[in-house]
């Protein structure tokens, strides 16, 4: 009986620390920084938990406040919910491009100090639009805005290497490691317009107002450096290893057509060599490729395949050569930090790079479902 | 010892019957004798042979089962077994005319089988001890019968198998046995309580209605007890680890049979956890659970009044009202009881807006996996550790699920099972016994035993 009640007591002492119901937080999926009259302007995109019956409500409600820091403004509206605000699934961090130029990683390091914040969120910076503008914007309904955005960065990194996801614990571990910065992924708005904010711009199969993804953003010393273009972006990814699958097109010769070679895969290799007293940088790239589109007269042949590969390698080449080429005092590419931790001693010299690709376009084809084949027999 | 003397303690007996032939008594207790039996071989002989001295009664009556009676503490003992007793001048002879007063052998009702025998142990002693007997026909196995209970004097036999079973176990069993002292046994589990000094919320013996598993254990090397007017037997002694095995499954094709065991484990944790983790989950720890599954939950806990704990509480406890309903009332009112529960209860509860559905599904689902158990005491064991769970993850969330756990190790790997641990094969961790655990194997079914119950494993 003693130890019954001793149980008892001891749990009724905890208080339920941080019990919390559903049905009374807020669960906040975005959030957006921006800046105005000196002070930070900070919206919460929060999710407008409704039931079935009220469809004409939207899923989402956008909270604004300002304030001098942005906990200040977070704090700020509790005043304007009813609701707790929970930041544990906080999916996209939104910056505009005025704060992420002042400095990103202090916003960065109060999302990490804040205990809920999981550390698996985007971070974005909005190109040419403000930040909390972007949070408004309705997309298909049905889907979060942020998880929808957040999604498409993700498959966009898979399937194109046109962008690059950058999560909050990478962009700090990069901020803080040496010869390397963290990238940002961009997004921008199409044709802004007050009614994408409603849920009438999904109305139409072809809303007018969307949220697009760009290309990244280079950052140096924790602050936005320099947009890229879809070319440098490729060749950063091709550098840094991140190529999943992606389409590389390339022209026919003495013809305006091109021809489409899928990557299917492939793999960056960094090797490192010291020879008198000069660093040299190997750049080993392998891909595999298929080719799913072949618009050109000559007929693919061995000899023809051999041409293709061989204008692929360049192309590659070229993708890597323009992000080397980009005017930046930004480490983003990583390239001194492989020198780095092969020879810890190294201090910012000079270094030759030589870039070695080789594809492999898969030449093996069959006609699978060959009984598609049999209509177009004459 | 005469005949006045059983007349006057037998005062209040209008069923005692005492049958006057020349200077032959005979005496019976007419609810309790075959009749039939007294007339065709009793009365008939001795009209015929003209019995009229002890020794010509001895000799001239045909019977199988007869006992000389020198005290009276026999005669009143014989006399109540069903025994018609015969008494000349002051010599007395009790002839078996006991009359079977059970169901006979029925089907099994409370542990269902697919394939397999499928007849039942009854309230008959002699037929339970036979429907063993017929299985195992050897003289390895010893029988030790004992009579229990100064009112009831019920007979109780612990059955094992002499060259397979661990000797201490019997000697521990017998001992308390000698020891015992009952007014009254009501049914099997007085032996079994009677047996250990410590109470444990895990049952510690097996009781069945199966002749078959009985048979099963005793060449496993468990012992058996079989308990007159108890329809189960016990099987001594029991583990953990038998709970997700049935005699079923040694029926069956053993590959499919691992599948089913490991389904029953999963159910067993499902059975507990659930509630305890949902709510923990959902109220302290919702960063762990995926986005589109938070909202999920947060849109069915709209407009709920209650607190999650105090909704989980409430639908467990209604749930438990109706199960134990359900086992009370007759069976044709059983059916028209599930209707008003399930659906009136159930769905009028989450159409009022007072419970989540989520919950609803949660309670059912940790409900439904309990019921894969048939043995009731698990079944109950298993409702405690629900509400256990339930209640530490409501105060403390995935903490208090973990001490939960760790309350559930340290108890269940306390029990002493008659001087084994509870917990094997797991703890101590027996890595051939695990061939017959999680999963089933041939050799493990036809070749070997358990090796921690008997020094004798090889089948063959």
């Amino acid at each position: 009986m003693k130890k019954f009640l001793i149980v008892i007591i001891i749990l009724f002492l905890s208080g339920c620390y941080n019990y919390k119901e559903l049905n009374k937080i807020g669960i906040v999926s975005s959030i957006s920084i921006d800046k105005e009259d000196n002070k930070y302007l900070v919206s919460a995109q929060v999710m407008n938990v409704k039931d079935e019956k009220e469809e004409s409500s939207s899923n989402v409600i956008v909270y604004e406040a300002k304030g001098k820091t942005i906990e200040e403004a977070l704090r700020k509206m509790t005043t304007k919910s009813n609701k707790k605000l929970y930041g544990g699934h906080l999916g996209k961090l939104v910056i505009s491009e005025e704060v992420a130029s002042e400095g990103i990683i202090n916003i960065i390091d109060l999302f990490q100090r804040l205990p809920e914040i999981k550390d698996e969120f985007t971070i974005t910076v909005s190109k040419g639009i403000s930040a909390n503008k972007v949070v408004k914007i309705m997309t298909s309904s049905g889907s979060i805005p942020a998880d929808y955005v957040k999604q498409s960065i993700e498959t966009a990194d898979l399937d194109s290497a046109l962008t690059y996801s950058s999560k909050l614990d990478e962009f700090v571990s990069y901020y803080l490691k040496k010869y390397i910065d963290p990238v940002i992924s961009v997004i921008k708005v199409d044709n802004y317009d007050e009614k994408g904010t409603t849920l009438k711009n999904n109305e139409t199969t072809y809303p007018k107002t969307k949220i697009i993804l760009d290309n990244i953003a280079i950052t140096n010393k924790g602050k936005l450096d320099k947009f890229l273009n879809e070319d440098e972006t490729i060749g950063y990814n091709f550098i840094r290893n991140n190529v999943n699958s992606m389409i590389i097109p390339i022209k026919c010769d003495n013809e305006d057509n091109y021809s489409s070679i899928s990557v299917t895969k492939s793999k960056t290799k960094t090797k490192i060599k010291k020879i008198n007293n000069k660093f040299i940088i190997n750049l080993n790239i392998n891909s595999n490729a298929v080719i799913n589109e072949y618009n050109c007269k000559n007929d693919l042949y061995e000899k023809e395949i051999k041409v293709l590969t061989k204008k692929t390698e360049n192309q590659i080449k070229k993708y890597i050569n323009k992000a080397l080429k980009v005017k930046t005092e930004s480490d983003f590419l990583g390239l001194k930090r492989y020198i780095y931790l092969e020879y810890p001693k190294y201090n910012n010299e000079k270094y030759d790079l030589n870039i070695i690709t080789s594809v492999n376009i898969s030449r093996k084809g069959e006609i699978r479902n060959s009984s598609k084949g049999d209509k177009y027999e004459h | 010892m005469n005949i006045e003397n059983i007349k006057t303690m037998m005062e209040y007996s209008p069923d005692l019957k005492i049958r006057t032939i020349n200077n032959i008594n005979i005496i019976f207790f007419e609810t309790l004798v075959n009749s039939d039996d007294i007339n065709d071989f009793l009365l008939k002989p001795i009209t015929l042979y003209n019995i009229n001295s002890f020794p010509k009664l001895k000799n001239k009556i045909p019977y199988g089962n007869i006992k000389e009676i020198d005290n009276e503490k026999d005669l009143f003992y014989c006399l109540y077994s069903g025994f018609t007793i015969i008494n000349i001048e002051d010599d007395f002879l009790a002839f078996e005319t006991k009359y079977s007063l059970d169901s006979g052998i029925i089907e099994a009702t409370n542990e269902k089988v697919i394939k397999g025998p499928k007849d039942a142990f009854s309230e008959n002693y002699q037929n339970n001890l036979g429907l063993v007997r017929k299985r195992i026909k050897s003289d390895k196995l010893k029988i030790k019968e004992h009579i229990i209970g100064t009112s009831s004097k019920t007979k109780v036999s612990l059955l094992y198998m002499e060259d397979i079973v661990n000797s201490d176990l019997i000697d521990k069993i017998e001992k308390k046995l000698k020891t015992m002292n009952l007014d009254y046994v009501a049914n099997s589990n007085y032996i079994a309580e009677n047996l250990t000094n410590k109470s444990y919320m895990f049952p510690t013996n097996l009781m069945t209605e199966r002749p078959d598993f009985v048979s099963f254990s005793l060449m496993e090397g468990r012992c058996a007890i079989i308990v007159e007017n108890s329809p189960q037997a016990l099987i001594i002694p029991s583990f953990f680890s038998d709970y997700i095995k049935t005699i079923d499954d040694y029926y069956q094709n053993t590959k499919n049979v691992s599948i089913t065991r490991i389904i029953r484990i999963i159910a067993f944790l499902i059975a507990i956890i659930t509630p305890g983790f949902y709510i923990a989950l959902t109220t302290y720890n919702p960063e762990t659970l995926p986005t589109s599954v938070l909202i999920n939950f947060s849109i069915q806990r709209e407009g709920v009044p209650f607190p999650s704990s105090v909704e989980a509480i409430l639908l467990w406890l209604s749930f438990e009202i109706l199960r134990e309903a359900d086992t009370r009332v007759p069976f044709v009112v059983g059916s028209s009881m599930s209707i008003v529960g399930a659906l009136v209860l159930g769905q009028a509860a989450v159409e009022a807006g007072m419970i989540s559905p989520i919950m609803i599904i949660v309670i059912a689902i940790s409900a439904v996996a309990s019921f894969l158990f048939n043995d009731n005491d698990i079944v109950n064991t298993i409702r405690i550790w629900k509400l256990i769970f339930l209640i530490l993850g409501s105060f403390a969330g995935l903490y208090g699920i973990f001490i939960a756990t760790l309350l559930f190790l340290i108890r269940i790997s306390s029990i002493n099972s008659y001087g084994f641990d509870y917990t094997l094969p797991y703890a101590p961790f027996n890595l051939k016994e695990q061939l017959n655990n999680f999963i089933l194997t041939k050799k493990y079914k036809l070749n070997k035993r358990n090796s921690f119950l008997t020094k004798n494993i090889n089948r063959r």
